[in-house]
């Protein structure tokens, strides 16, 4: 017995080696490939009359997944077929000035030409093909730019401060490679998994839709750029997502959801850990279908716990505009074209200056890997344009506003890269975003204090009840995929100013007797950072959580920026307005009896 | 279906009744949920202010599987298998119902959303889903009823007066399943086929492009309605594309194709066919490179089969489509010019999905029933030049209250008529030296040069609404000048033919004596359905050429990667 133990101990390990070796062959043709084509555009590409580019970057990502979809015990959909993807930046002119940083409405709008795909195995040639006709095209799109950019300047009236704003920032040659990471995505594993979840529903007629979706994702990241940096580093994400809807008996549209990530599928909680968090939550809604509507309107102290304030630091401080990212106002060819204002909000102004209660600090500490034995997503070590992340960025020290996160495109303030412009998960493309966010408060006190604190602050404005709110609607890009188009709590409006989502669990708390009270039907009306000024306590324990960030999917990935916060666990505000929701078209019950109900 | 298909259906079947000993009916329990929530929900559905007098489930079980190489390396491979949902309900009566056109508005341009089903036969899974998208269906359905009376009642009369869903007895189909195992697709092989394909074309260093790939699909579509129709049909479909694209020095970006459809892959060509007409592809892509750009023309042509096919299906097909002949929006060339003369005497159309084969060729068109469930039946659309018929949906229209099986959709669209295997027969077929003789001399007597010779199309379109020109446009790939002083044919590039159906219509001269089978897949309202078009070769003495888009961006500055040595 022993012996043949063994044996299958040695053929395994016979196989790691085998595939790490494969892997590092390939690895080496991919990045041989990129280096050869990127050094021979840089070299050789131009056309008579214009300019050689200045700089190529090229990124190369090569995906490995396994996605699941299941309903109500049956599996809908799997796809678990690897893909590859590239992104190639081309730039003209200089770093001080080149084609970036520039809107031109009327620009280019023809077919540029066709180009040859990626290939999916590792083939020298067909990867420097691919590379080959994207940056053609690239380049051709950027000489353009460049001489309609050069030439919009000359129309504009540029402060000194504007015209000499560099428009990419010169960063030391990097060389990074990280070992491949080798995960084992076990179809038959996950997918009995996910209708296990999914079954759970069944069982129960008042939830109207629900299904869960696990996605698994491998992938190493390859970019090579013609200042000689050169990264490979691999990303991972294990993810397991479930929607529930439902209408509570006047029609109005209820849903919960659960997200799970990690880095791996092992580190995922165990089944039943996730089956007894389903069960709470089909409780919950059912609750909520039950509760009464809130018909009334408050401002005053909020106590926010758990999710709550969790979502709420992450939308206020990084998802809403504006946020703790550096933006670059771009110039505009026709000011009266101008699209994406609003996008371009700021907080730069406001740097040395007090944003929030000076007892809070917001830091980045992304090469941090794990906080009390639970795995930070958001930790990484090099960004997308190859910029090793500040082991500690101060973002806001006791109230004060320090630092943005930004990538190379420096903006008036913010004049270099601090290695955020992050690399999405399942998207070809990156975006400006936080890695590991430490949020701490150095007059954090215990719960029980902070209880007191609220009761305090309810009786001094004379209030009979506050709100406590434990759960915000997520507005994570993966809790979006096929949502119940009827029921889907609306996102209406969702890149105004402030915006912050909707409660979902939000108890009316009764000072005369302490007792809680679930309502339903209500909104935030936005929440400025001034909201995060006046703040009356924040709890000393520290709770993680990781999410994606990241652009809505509109296809049926996971796609965006893992992210992780180290946030406290509740937090009190001093001044917050809750209103009655006022839903534009609240849609009837069902007319048929549901299938489960009558089983 | 074809003999090899039915062979190995029964050899499926009979494995299945020696693994499970089982029934039919057993091992398809998804109909038998379908039929079971239809009919509750009709029955609960009826009590309402607006009862539904009609419903269907339709699914499509689709297993596909797709893998794409350019220039030799692989660059694709992905696989389907998932059951698609759609629900119709309809409400009113079959003289008007919430399917009526709403004159006006936008309304009735509904989404493509698709809902999926569990693909485990769970009656309780099933069962949720279809009630969950039944009561949304029935909500927009009263929604859409009730705009319609609005609109019925405010507009003028509409012109025709058919019903909005034609009175029809129910059909009841089983086909059994297709084991997707039992199909013989090798994954492997056709890896390693795809990839010697399109390594062909690494032999020209100026082609960017050159990709080969293959697609296998089992289709197994169910309607279960509450008249009582109840129909279970497979349909196998492999298509195996070879094509390069090469750019000239003006920038015009000229691609070649090869297509190849078969319903199983083994029928498909084998591989020195295949690699040869690589070859030849890249044989004429250098040609057509350096090929002279042709100026707008207006003058006598010949169109080969495959050509003339396509032609027919966008100039007269798409016009023969029984909703077409119903909108107030629609051109309605044909509506009344049923039993007049609208083609040369000698010509007769057919559209046909009965039939599998056609010359030897596997036939993308062919289906028993319909998408409303309609048995497939042979449409004589034009005889000896007269019009006879309309290819028809459920949807009637004056004088032609009844469907004859032409219904088809994409799952996610609302079935309407659609042309199915359109097949152009002449009584007095004509060589191609014939042809090409008449052609000359046409050429002379208009005092021309030359003629043209379309030999290859990519597809073509066209408008059949009233707010522009009723025209249509077809894209050629490979366009030859035909000299009257009987000098070789000369290779030209940068043209579209275009032109209004009647006119066209009125120059058709004489046709070949070989049928071309054009394999391809048609979009319009109701979505993409697969079709053949079938044509001999046309001699048209006016047809009129106009210039195609170009890209603009110069060749590509670099050369090819692998011949920068």
């Amino acid at each position: 017995m022993k012996s043949i133990y063994k044996i299958v101990l040695l053929l395994l390990s016979v196989l790691i080696v085998i595939n790490i070796q494969a892997q590092n062959n390939s690895r080496e043709v991919i990045m041989k490939a990129m280096k050869d084509e990127l050094n021979r555009n840089i070299n050789k590409l131009k056309l008579e009359n214009l300019k050689k580019p200045f700089f190529i970057s090229y990124t190369l990502t090569d995906i490995k997944k396994l996605e699941v979809k299941s309903i109500l015990g049956s599996t809908v959909n799997i796809d678990d077929k690897p893909g590859r993807n590239s992104n190639v930046r081309v730039m003209i002119g200089s770093y001080k000035l080149n084609d970036e940083n520039f809107v031109d409405p009327n620009n280019s709008w023809g077919y540029g030409g066709g180009g040859t795909p990626l290939p999916i195995e590792d083939d020298y040639y067909g990867i420097r093909r691919s590379f080959w006709t994207s940056t053609d095209n690239l380049y051709k799109a950027a000489a353009e730019n460049f001489e309609r950019k050069i030439s919009a300047r000359k129309q504009q009236v540029l402060t000194p401060e504007e015209d000499s704003l560099w428009d990419y920032i010169k960063m030391p040659k990097v060389n990074k490679i990280l070992p491949p990471k080798t995960l084992i995505f076990d179809k038959v594993k996950w997918e009995k998994i996910a209708n296990e979840l999914s079954v759970m529903f069944k069982t129960v007629a008042e939830i109207y839709n629900s299904n869960v979706f696990i996605s698994l994702y491998q992938s190493d990241v390859y970019f090579y750029n013609s200042e000689g940096s050169e990264v490979v580093y691999p990303m991972t994400l294990a993810s397991v997502l479930i929607n529930a809807t439902t209408q509570a008996k006047d029609g109005e549209p209820l849903s919960d959801n659960l997200a799970y990530y990690n880095l791996t599928p092992d580190d995922l909680p165990k089944t039943d850990k996730i089956k007894q968090d389903i069960s709470n939550m089909i409780s919950n809604l059912q609750q909520l279908r039950n509760a009464k509507k809130y018909d009334e309107s408050y401002s005053g102290p909020i106590l926010l716990e758990n999710q709550a304030a969790a979502e709420l630091f992450k939308q206020r401080l990084f998802t809403a505009t504006p946020g703790l990212s550096a933006n670059r106002k771009p110039l505009y060819n026709n000011p009266n074209e101008i699209y994406g204002e609003k996008s371009n909000k700021t907080l730069e102004d406001k740097l040395g200056r007090k944003i929030m209660s000076n007892d809070i600090t917001v830091k980045d500490i992304s090469f941090t890997t794990a906080y009390e034995g639970t795995n930070l997503i958001g930790s990484y070590e090099v960004d997308a344009e190859g910029v090793i992340p500040s082991k500690e960025l101060v973002l806001v020290e006791n109230g004060i506003l320090k630092n943005l996160l930004n990538g190379r495109v420096p903006t008036m303030k913010v004049k270099s890269s601090n290695g955020h412009n992050r690399q999405m998960v399942n998207g070809s493309g990156s975006m400006l975003s936080p890695g590991v966010i430490s949020i701490t408060s150095n007059k954090a006190i215990n719960k029980d204090a902070m209880k007191k604190k609220f009761v305090e602050a309810l009786k001094g404005e004379g209030l009979d009840y506050g709100f406590i709110i434990r759960k915000l609607q997520t507005d994570n890009a993966g809790m979006r995929i096929n949502p119940d188009k009827n029921l889907e709590k609306g996102y209406d409006n969702e890149s105004a100013d402030n915006k912050i989502s909707q409660p979902l669990y939000i108890y009316k708390y009764y000072l005369k007797d302490g007792r809680e009270e679930l309502v339903r039907s209500t909104t935030l009306p936005g929440v400025s950072f001034s909201a995060l000024k006046r703040t009356i306590a924040v709890s000393d324990k520290q709770q993680v959580y990781n999410d994606i960030v990241g652009v809505n999917s509109w296809y049926s990935s996971v796609t965006g920026v893992p992210t992780s916060f180290i946030i406290p666990d509740a937090i009190i505000l001093e001044e917050l307005d809750v209103d009655k929701d006022k839903k534009a078209m609240i849609p009837k019950l069902p007319i048929v009896q549901s299938p489960l109900s009558i089983k | 279906m074809c003999k090899n298909l039915i062979k190995s259906v029964l050899s499926a079947l009979l494995l299945m009744f020696v693994l499970t000993g089982s029934n039919l009916k057993a091992q398809d329990k998804l109909i038998g949920i379908l039929d079971e929530e239809l009919n509750r929900e009709m029955k609960t559905l009826k009590t309402q202010d607006n009862p539904p007098y009609y419903m269907h489930y339709r699914v499509d079980e689709v297993y596909s599987i797709r893998i794409d190489a350019n220039l030799g390396v692989l660059t694709g491979n992905s696989e389907e298998n998932n059951r698609k949902l759609a629900v119709m309900i309809r409400i009113g009566n079959n003289e008007m119902d919430n399917y009526r056109e709403i004159r006006d508005t936008w309304e009735g341009w509904s989404g493509y959303d698709v809902t999926l089903l569990p693909l485990d036969n769970d009656p309780d899974a099933i069962k949720e889903i279809l009630w969950k998208t039944t009561d949304e269906t029935f909500r927009k359905a009263t929604d859409k009823y009730a705009k319609v009376k609005a609109n019925v009642a405010v507009k003028v009369a509409a012109e025709d007066k058919g019903a909005d869903f034609s009175k029809e007895v129910p059909n009841v189909y089983y086909d059994p399943p297709i084991i997707a195992n039992d199909m013989k697709f090798d994954v492997k092989q056709w890896e390693a086929k795809v990839k010697k394909y399109s390594e062909q074309f690494l032999a020209e260093p100026k082609i960017f492009d050159g990709s080969a790939s293959i697609e296998f699909k089992i289709l197994r579509k169910y309607l279960v309605t509450s008249e009582g129709t109840k129909i279970v049909q497979n349909l196998l479909y492999s298509r195996l594309f070879i094509d390069a694209t090469i750019k000239a020095d003006d920038g015009m970006e000229l691609p070649l194709y090869k297509s190849y459809f078969a319903y199983k892959p083994e029928n498909l060509p084998d591989d020195n066919t295949v690699i040869n007409d690589a070859k030849d592809l890249v044989k004429k892509l250098q040609e057509l490179r350096v090929a002279p750009v042709v100026e707008p023309y207006s003058g006598p042509a010949l169109m080969s089969g495959e050509a003339s096919g396509v032609f027919f299906h966008e100039i007269f097909g798409h016009r023969i489509e029984g909703e077409r002949q119903k909108s107030e929006y629609s051109g309605q060339t044909f509506k009344k010019k049923v039993g007049t003369e609208v083609l040369p005497k000698n010509m007769s159309v057919i559209m046909d999905p009965t039939i599998q084969k056609y010359a030897g060729q596997d036939l993308n068109g062919y289906y028993k029933y319909d998408d409303e469930g309609i048995k497939g039946q042979r449409v004589n659309v034009v005889v000896n030049g007269v019009l006879k018929d309309f290819i028809m949906s459920r949807t009637a229209i004056d004088n032609f209250p009844k469907s004859n099986g032409h219904s088809r959709g994409q799952i996610n669209r609302k079935p309407e008529a659609r042309q199915s295997n359109l097949i152009v027969e002449t009584k007095d077929p004509q060589t191609m030296e014939q042809l090409r003789k008449s052609l000359r001399e046409e050429a002379k007597k208009q005092g021309k040069e030359y003629a043209y010779f379309f030999k290859n199309v990519t597809g073509g379109f066209t408008n059949t609404g009233r707010y522009n020109a009723n025209s249509f446009n077809v894209m050629p790939t490979e366009v030859y000048r035909v000299f009257v002083d009987g000098r070789a044919d000369e290779l030209v590039r940068g043209v579209d033919l275009i032109g209004t159906p009647l006119a066209m219509f009125s120059h058709i001269d004489a046709a070949g004596d070989k049928p071309g089978v054009f394999t391809g897949m048609c979009g319009a309202s109701s979505g993409w359905v697969p079709v053949t078009a079938i044509s001999p070769a046309l001699f048209v003495s006016q047809i009129e050429m106009q210039k195609k888009y170009k890209a603009q961006d110069k060749p590509i500055i670099l050369p090819r990667p692998d011949t920068d040595k």
